[in-house]
């Protein structure tokens, strides 16, 4: 089976209009893929920086995978939740990117969204009370067939640095044009 | 073709039943045959070599001409050895029968590690060749049947030696040679079955081929008979031995594997146990060695268990099934011989002894990882458990699947499409739709079977954005085709996108039109992995289309595949002077898009057969190439050969027929 090794860092969170945020981020894959040893899934701790509109993680990955096709390449999908005095969070960003298929140094910049409200109330609440709209099933977040129904509101972004490493792949005639 | 056998190492289980539950099931198979390739030195007519070597008992004429091999010794020590190339079975110290079993395998694929205690058989065999002489003995072995067989622990497998040995009753002295004289019995009776069902089969055969001759005589002074007055048996021809009756448990009737217990241990002299064996046996442990008889005695595996411990140590390490097959051996004789083999735990429960169970249910009665580390009151055995088994995991997982490759004289390309973002359009509230035209002579693989509609899709609307503020879509998918052979690089693959905005009374417009084309084998130029900013257009309309999109909104019919096809197929310049009002468009938008490609091609003969790599190991295996094309067998080049004729031959139908 092909290797991949995943290593970097989530960097930070631009852009965002709430201070205190936090990342959780999955890596997602086909089904031929299989973690080998690392974590799929992880959390940054709450950050804010006092004079520039970001938030910095630096939360490491390390992740090797191993995998008998290429279809389903691995995709990262990060959630950025906000937190205020209250310690009540909620998503201000969902966002999506794939991993790049060519083996180095790569600066990801993932665009991120949110649950627009629906209602002039939610939006109220969201501004004043804290806490916006949650997606009840993560699932809508890739998924759908009529996904233009989805309304969503533009969000910051997240700045992710991997440095890429494929193995075994040229011994399975796969090339990376 | 076996680019390296897996790595071994050893492997420490804890046994939390029965060791006598302990049952592995092995697999051996012949992998090639590989003639060598000589180096001819002439050593000169009438040369007189006997300063140098001792007289040969058969100096003909022909005998100053040798094959030169060079090979290594285990110490890294470069030597040659002269092969006489007209009498190969010449007893002199460079003729190949002695220098056979003082080579070592230089390519270190594999530390064969054999006993060189003589074969009864071979001595039977007389003056063959050892190959020869192995075929003999082993039909099913050289014409690629697998050997398969289940080894309990300490159970007791006999070599052709020991079954002579043991066959014969005065020689059985003590108790367990008389247990194994009892044993031996049963292999006996099998040989036997074997021998009267191959003679019957020859005579049958025999009986079919006379009645077929004596059809024909009848039919040469007679009238023809009609073919269905004639037996089935009649009809066919036979005119070449039949092969060998089929017999999967060939391995134990041949005695091609044996094994080494710790009863045999006890009445062998110390001076033919194998290395180590007394060290470990005065420790304390339980041996058991398994070997296969090729044309040398070779050690497939070892086991030792520690009873105060629980401990088995396996070298080399259980495979996650048998049929992997990840170990290989060499064994250079008159020909190179590759073997591969493979043994995965059967059963360790008394329970479970069952051999059919599946791969999914044995895996789980290895020891597992424990969920967290090992606690620093943790011994060393617990840790050392803990680490075999995450790595064993860790492997198993690595060896789970075969690689897909894409079908035969086909291509597969994978395409990793995203779309980040859009701004500057007229009205917010946009998303986009997607239609992918894949080229002809393309198949789609779709991720999602489910999916009804693989080649189109929608982002999520972006409420406020698309206008003044830029709208984050994030969308990301994929899509897989296959390219035939007949699928021409020119052709290219088309993926229309239309923005349409959505206002709040659910009015729908239409802000734009982008189109991107990229041929599927060519390279992608650099920026589209970093994303390629597309252009938007719109068909600008009269002032009645104005006002209608002001007031009532509404999407127009606009063929814009067939917009963008004209233009790529045509070369037609639009512009906004053109007679025609449908062609003429406007700027609107931007799309930030970005594309991935991966291909995969077939890849070429004898690759398939190549095991699983190494988990570990990166380094090749010291002089051993890495080329394929060195590696295909005879047969797949047969079997290459005749696809390729039948592919010649239905196109020389075709265009018969046209």
């Amino acid at each position: 089976m092909a290797e991949v090794h995943i290593i970097g860092q989530i960097l930070k969170a631009v852009d965002f209009d709430e201070p205190h945020l936090y990342c959780k981020w999955s890596l997602q894959s086909g089904n031929a893929w299989r973690l080998v040893q690392g974590e799929l899934q992880g959390q940054t701790h709450v950050s804010s920086h006092r004079l520039q509109n970001s938030s910095d993680f630096a939360q490491p990955l390390d992740i090797h995978l191993c995998t008998a096709a290429i279809q389903g390449w691995p995709r990262l999908l990060v959630e950025v939740y906000a937190v205020n005095v209250l310690q009540q969070c909620w998503p201000v960003g969902y966002g999506f990117a794939h991993m790049p298929s060519t083996p180095g140094a790569h600066r990801l910049e993932i665009n991120t969204w949110k649950i627009a409200p629906n209602s002039w109330w939610q939006s109220i609440k969201e501004r004043f009370g804290g806490g916006g709209t949650a997606l009840h099933k993560t699932d809508l977040l890739y998924s759908g067939v009529e996904r233009y129904k989805l309304l969503t509101r533009s969000s910051g972004k997240i700045i992710v640095e991997l440095s890429l490493i494929f193995r075994k792949f040229e011994e399975y005639g796969v090339e990376f044009k | 073709m076996y680019k390296s056998s897996a790595p071994k190492r050893t492997g420490i289980y804890r046994i939390k039943g029965n060791i006598a539950d302990l049952r592995l099931e092995l697999k051996l198979r012949h992998v090639s045959e590989w003639l060598p390739v000589p180096k001819f030195e002439y050593t000169g007519a009438k040369l007189n070599y006997g300063d140098h070597y001792p007289e040969s008992p058969r100096n003909g004429g022909w005998s100053d001409c040798f094959i030169y091999v060079p090979y290594e010794d285990q110490y890294g020590n470069n030597y040659y050895t002269y092969y006489n190339y007209y009498n190969p079975g010449s007893d002199y110290p460079g003729s190949s029968r002695t220098s056979r079993t003082s080579r070592s395998s230089s390519s270190g694929i594999v530390a064969a590690a054999s006993r060189t205690y003589p074969s009864s058989s071979h001595s039977q065999l007389g003056e063959q060749p050892v190959d020869a002489a192995f075929s003999a003995l082993n039909p099913e072995l050289s014409n690629g049947s697998t050997a398969s067989l289940y080894i309990g622990w300490q159970q007791k497998h006999f070599s052709r030696r020991e079954l002579e040995r043991y066959g014969d009753a005065s020689q059985c002295k003590t108790t367990l040679q008389r247990r194994y004289h009892r044993w031996t019995r049963h292999i006996v009776e099998l040989q036997r079955r074997h021998r009267l069902r191959v003679q019957r089969e020859q005579a049958e055969q025999q009986i079919r081929v006379r009645r077929r001759r004596k059809s024909k005589r009848k039919s040469a002074h007679s009238k023809t008979p009609p073919l269905s007055s004639l037996a089935i048996s009649e009809c066919s021809v036979e005119t070449q031995p039949l092969p060998p009756p089929d017999d999967p448990n060939f391995a134990a009737r041949t005695c091609l594997v044996h094994t080494l217990i710790d009863a045999d241990l006890r009445e062998l002299p110390q001076a033919d146990w194998p290395p180590e064996a007394q060290q470990l046996h005065d420790q304390g442990y339980q041996l058991m060695f398994v070997y296969a008889q090729l044309q040398q005695d070779t050690l497939l595996l070892s086991l030792r268990y520690q009873p105060a411990e629980g401990l088995l140590y396996v070298y080399p390490d259980f495979s996650t099934t048998a049929d992997d097959m990840d170990y290989v051996l060499q064994i250079d004789n008159d020909c190179r011989q590759l073997y591969a083999y493979g043994f995965h735990l059967a059963a360790i429960d008394a329970g479970a002894a069952n051999a059919a169970q599946p791969a999914d249910q044995l895996l789980e009665q290895l020891p597992t990882p424990a969920d967290s580390l090992p606690g620093s009151e943790a011994s060393a055995e617990q840790l050392v458990s803990y680490y075999q088994a995450k790595r064993s995991g860790a492997s198993a997982l690595r060896r789970l699947l075969q690689f897909q490759l894409p079908p035969k004289r086909m291509r597969r390309v994978t395409l990793l499409l995203q779309l980040h973002e859009a701004q500057h359009f007229e009205y917010p509230n946009i998303h986009v739709r997607y239609y992918v035209n894949p080229p002809s002579h393309t198949l789609l693989e779709p991720a999602n079977p489910n999916d009804p509609f693989p080649l189109r899709g929608a982002t999520a609307t972006s409420v406020a954005g698309g206008a003044a503020r830029l709208a984050h879509f994030s969308h990301c998918w994929q899509l897989t085709l296959l390219c035939e052979e007949s699928h021409e690089p020119h052709q290219l693959l088309h993926i229309y996108f239309e923005v349409i905005s959505v206002d709040g009374w659910q009015r729908e417009r239409c802000e734009g039109y982008a189109h991107f084309a990229c041929s599927l084998l060519s390279p992608l130029p650099a920026a589209a992995s970093a994303g390629l900013r597309l252009q938007c257009i719109r068909p600008m309309g009269s002032w009645l289309d104005a006002l209608n999109r002001y007031f009532i909104g509404g999407r127009s019919l606009f063929d814009f595949v067939g917009y963008f096809k004209s233009r790529s197929r045509d070369n037609l310049i639009h512009n906004r002077l053109e007679a025609g009002s449908r062609h003429i468009m406007r700027s609107t938008g931007t799309l930030l898009f970005s594309l991935q490609k991966l291909q995969q091609r077939h890849q070429p003969l004898g690759h398939l057969l190549a095991p699983e790599d190494s988990d570990d190991d990166d380094s090749p295996a010291p002089g051993h190439s890495d080329k394929p094309a060195v590696s295909a067998t005879l047969q797949e080049v047969l079997v290459a050969y005749v696809e390729a004729r039948e592919r010649i031959e239905a196109l020389l139908g075709q265009s018969a027929l046209v």
